[in-house]
């Protein structure tokens, strides 16, 4: 994930941030249709529900230039997850519905190296999150 | 963290599905094992070992065996150091492996909580380590984790293991691009860019090993290098097409006081840490295992090294010389056994490579190791380490084992010319031992089926057994003698012989006696006690296991299926057979196979289905070729010239028929039916004269022999041929001394043919269409329909009609001369015309043939669709039959 494209996640992030509410709406409806177990893990508070995607969503843009910082967290926050009762397969669930979700709320702005960066920045956490998880 | 990262072992990145696949498998008790299949490089070591530590932080202990070219020699090589020692160690010579496999799977039992078994490289398991594994495996006494090449050749055995529903199946294919770029942000510890990602990506093809060399050479050359943050190319990357060039230009970089190592470990594949300690010194280890070109195993409180990647020791061995090689293994072999060789595999494993080095290796061992490898039906490595054995100290055993191996792969000769000499010397010594009846026994079978030589096998059989000193010995050479009666094509005086001797009351002798004496009686008619007792010793037989020098428990399903047929209860036959012959194909077992072919050929036949019999003989044909069953060979050639007679393929017909050339005398399995082929195909050349007259011998050889069922089938096709009359009597007094309903049909139909009697002929039909012999079936009814109609029933005859019509359809094509109504006008084509009127004008086929610019066998075939259309059976009915045709028209 190069420079180039943390700014391109960052940017998309800032950009949906006024729509925070409709932005996680739609992605926890997503999340659950497509995960429904995954649905007590979350807070049935819809504020606390944006604050927490959102919170994730600026992980995902900042871990990545502080990387070895990042993967000595990802192991904590991998076992907390595991802690919450969080699985493998709501990592997987969990980035194919954000990609829908920002593709679905910026439309023609969200462009194929928009995707790519995000789809790689995705992966990079998530992937040091689980294996975090496995080290514990 | 960057240069650490890059040598030190990457992290897993992507493979979440497939740790779940297990953690999910383990936590529903859902399976017994998971076996990742890929190509080298793919990451499938890194995985499996993710897993392996997955469960056991669950709580799981692990064991390890270790699959590798070098103790793939050795039986139960790869998994030694589990078994208890008396297993694994010098034991008693003389134990029954049988009882040694169930010894290993009661240590696994006596562990609790099955333990993690991982096998990386599945495919160089030894067989007999493999077998065991697929005992384990099925009872749930291990949670295997294995790792399998899929560019290397595989194993049969591995077939059987993943044919367990209780083994999962992961293939393993390449990281996709956004993991490897994931996973080269890692070890890079920042990002790579665009151009510099295809670059990797295009080179290596997503194949973890090749993507690590690539960037360890790349950051080498300095070709990869950090700009401002991003990992970028510099200079064209040193890529070459191949991962294998790659690594043997690392190993060429190695240090030379380290090579000794890494040569060492090629051979032996894995050795102690202490030994290797002795080769090389300290920090050259060090950087040997750093660079990721060993890896230190840690197992059992044991550490031992092997090689970090098997590309690196294939690599290593194609540049040693024999020599080297020799003396590399026979090293390590002092050293252990300087060593006091303390541990539990030791033993099997300096006899192995003693004798890979071609040095003198202990007798006993080698002799065990034979034993065992046999049990795992791994003749190849039986072959190997009993003739060593037997070239140490000849003995009966070594003879029996080394024999056997060659009589196996086809190399009948070379089996007697080692069982020959034992047998005798065993003879002149009145040896009864168990090793002396062992070497008869397989000698006998030997002679019988690979030489052909049913009266010396039979000479064998007796000889022995005047020297037999157990009442079981006595048993086990009695059923040995009536099994040679029984396939030289003796069933009369199979069953008499057993009638006359004593019963041995004892599993073994019971078994071995079942596999001569249900056939014998399937084939003299008594098709209920055959059945009755194959399937009693099937169930016998398989709670003994396999035992030397008896045939596989299989034979019971060929003698069950025989048994079927003949009764002709047809769709349980078919069923039984197809299931068996589904089992040998997926066993790769070719025997099994050959006579499961040859049941359903025969049982297709009787359905009335010539086209799939003809396959299924074909198969047979091949399988008995490339086995040496020259016999069944020839059985199954006749099938295919009466099947292919059947179909009109005249050709093909004569070319099988002249390979099985039968003669009067013939002393081998059902010879009789031998007759069938020719028979037909002299039909298909337009001579049913000759056809009726080759089944009258065979019948007569059926008869005198005892072959009650195959006289009754050849007899019966001389009713189908047109002369009812001649065999209606003799079909009646076989159908009074066979229990079967198909003789007892035959008979019937031969008996209402005679008589021209539509309603008896119209219950031949049904009788026939109940046992689900349709081609029987139909060219009852279209008899039955003629017969009514020559009596002026018309509706009864029109019904019939129909009846055949519609059986007619479910016979393949079959064109038999029963077939055709007298009533049919089925127009002759204007060649057939020209041919008939010049035959019926009695010139010869050849005289035809010159005059009408055609080969001789080409008039032959017009002439028999002429005979066929016309219903008649010599040239001498022609000008009639082509006058009453004028006539209607």
């Amino acid at each position: 994930v190069t420079p180039e494209q943390i700014r391109l996640v960052i940017n998309s992030i800032e950009e949906l941030r006024p729509r925070a509410d409709e932005v996680a709406r739609r992605f926890y409806e997503e999340l659950f249709a497509l995960a429904p177990d995954a649905e007590p893990l979350f807070s049935t508070d819809m504020g606390l529900q944006r604050a927490k995607l959102f919170k994730e969503l600026d992980e995902i843009a900042h871990a990545i230039p502080t990387l070895d910082a990042f993967v000595e967290r990802a192991q904590q926050l991998g076992s907390e997850h595991v802690d919450f009762g969080v699985q493998r397969r709501h990592y997987t669930a969990f980035g194919q519905v954000l990609l829908s979700v920002l593709r679905e709320s910026l439309g023609d702005e969200f462009t194929p190296e928009m995707e790519e960066a995000w789809r790689l920045a995705y992966g990079l956490v998530a992937d040091s999150m689980q294996r975090g998880a496995l080290e514990m | 963290m960057s240069a650490t990262a890059l040598v030190d072992r990457w992290p897993l990145v992507g493979r979440w599905d497939e740790l779940d696949v297990v953690e999910r498998a383990v936590a529903t008790g859902a399976a017994n094992g998971v076996v990742l299949f890929g190509p080298a490089g793919v990451g499938k070591t890194r995985l499996a070992d993710e897993m392996r530590r997955q469960l056991e932080r669950a709580g799981r202990t692990t064991r390890r065996a270790v699959a590798s070219s070098a103790t793939a020699a050795t039986p139960f090589g790869a998994v030694a150091h589990l078994l208890p020692s008396e297993i694994a160690g010098s034991g008693a010579p003389g134990d029954d492996p049988a009882d040694v496999f169930r010894r290993a799977t009661d240590a696994f039992a006596a562990e609790g909580a099955p333990p993690v078994l991982v096998v990386d490289d599945l495919h160089l398991l030894d067989a007999t380590s493999l077998a065991l594994l697929t005992q384990l495996v099925a009872n749930g006494l291990v949670f295997l984790i294995a790792t399998v090449r899929t560019d290397e050749l595989m194993p049969d055995g591995i077939e059987t293991l993943m044919r367990s529903d209780r083994v999962l199946r992961i293939d393993l294919g390449p990281l996709v691009r956004d993991d490897a770029e994931t996973l080269l942000h890692l070890v890079l510890s920042g990002p790579v860019e665009g151009t510099a990602m295809v670059a990797l990506w295009d080179a290596s093809g997503g194949n973890v090993l090749f993507l690590r060399e690539l960037v360890l050479a790349a950051r080498a050359s300095g070709a990869l290098a950090e700009i401002g943050g991003v990992w970028t190319v510099t200079t064209a990357l040193p890529t070459t097409g191949r991962l294998r060039e790659l690594l043997a230009v690392r190993l060429r970089l190695v240090d030379p006081g380290a090579q000794p190592v890494l040569e060492a470990l090629a051979c032996c594949q894995r050795m102690a840490l202490d030994h290797v300690a002795e080769l090389a010194p300290h920090d050259a280890l060090d950087e040997l295992e750093r660079s990721s070109l060993i890896t230190v195993v840690v197992d059992d409180r044991r550490r031992f090294v092997i090689l970090g990647h098997p590309l690196f020791g294939e690599l290593l061995r194609g540049s040693l010389g024999v020599l080297r090689t020799r003396q590399l293994l026979s090293d390590e072999a002092a050293r252990v056994e300087r060593d006091g060789a303390r541990r539990r595999e030791d033993p099997l494993f300096i006899a192995s490579w003693r004798l890979e080095a071609g040095d003198a290796a202990d007798p006993d061992l080698l002799l065990r190791a034979a034993r065992l490898a046999r049990y795992a039906h791994d003749f190849p490595q039986v072959e190997r380490l009993a003739r060593a054995a037997h070239r140490e100290v000849p003995s009966a055993e070594a003879a029996h084992l080394w024999g056997e191996a060659l009589y196996e792969r086809g190399a009948f000769a070379e089996s007697e010319a080692v069982l020959g000499p034992a047998d005798e010397a065993a003879a002149d010594a009145r040896d009864g031992s168990q090793a002396a009846i062992d070497v008869a026994n397989v000698r006998a079978v030997n002679l019988m089926w690979g030489l052909q030589r049913a009266a010396d096998a039979l000479a064998v059989r007796q000889r022995a057994r005047a020297s037999a000193t157990s009442a079981e010995a006595d048993g086990l050479l009695l059923a040995g003698e009536a099994s040679v009666l029984t396939f030289s094509g003796r069933p009369a005086d199979a069953v008499a012989f057993l009638a006359a001797a004593a019963v041995v009351d004892e599993p073994r002798a019971r078994v071995a006696r079942a596999i001569a004496e249900a056939p014998a009686l399937a084939l003299t008619g008594r098709t209920s006690d055959a059945l009755e007792l194959a399937r009693a010793a099937f169930i016998e037989h398989s709670a003994i296991g396999n035992v030397v020098a008896i045939a596989h428990p299989g034979s019971h399903i060929v003698a069950q299926v025989l048994a079927l047929g003949e009764a002709g209860s047809l769709a349980e036959a078919l069923e039984l057979a197809g299931v068996m012959h589904e089992i040998a194909v997926a066993d790769g077992i070719p025997i099994p196979r050959m006579w499961a072919t040859l049941n359903l050929g025969r049982i297709s036949l009787f359905m009335g289905r010539p086209a799939t019999a003809r396959r299924w003989f074909l198969e047979c044909a091949a399988l008995a070729g490339t086995t040496g069953f020259v016999a069944i060979r020839r059985l199954a050639l006749s099938g295919v010239g009466m099947t292919a007679a059947q179909l009109s393929d005249t050709e093909a017909a004569i070319a099988a028929s002249d390979e099985v050339a039968p003669i009067v005398g013939d002393r081998t399995f059902v010879a009789p039916e031998l007759w069938l082929g020719p028979a037909w195909t002299a039909y298909a050349q337009a001579d049913p004269a000759r056809a009726r007259e080759l089944l009258r011998t065979g019948a007569a050889e059926a008869e005198h022999s005892g072959h009650r069922t195959s006289e009754s089938w050849l007899l019966h096709d001389i009713a189908r041929l047109g002369a009812p009359e001649l065999v209606a009597e003799r079909l009646g007094v076989l159908a009074a001394e066979c229990d079967s309903p198909l003789v007892a049909a035959r008979a019937a139909h031969a008996d209402a043919l005679a008589r021209h009697d539509g309603a008896t002929l119209a219950e031949s039909v049904e009788a026939f269409a109940t046992l689900g012999a349709m081609l029987y079936a139909a060219e009852a009814a279209v008899a039955a329909g003629d017969a009514f109609r020559r009596a002026g029933e018309a509706r009864s005859a029109t019904a019939m009609q129909e009846r055949a019509a519609s059986l007619v359809a479910l016979c393949e094509n079959a064109q038999t001369p029963a077939l055709v109504s007298a009533g049919d006008v089925v127009p002759l084509t204007r060649r057939e015309r020209e041919i008939a009127t010049l035959a019926a004008e009695g010139l010869s086929s050849k005289d035809i043939a010159e005059r009408l610019f055609l080969s001789a066998r080409t008039v032959d075939n017009h002439l028999q669709r002429v005979f066929t259309k016309l219903g008649v059976t010599r040239r001498a009915e022609l000008a009639g039959a082509l006058a009453r045709r004028e006539e209607d028209a």
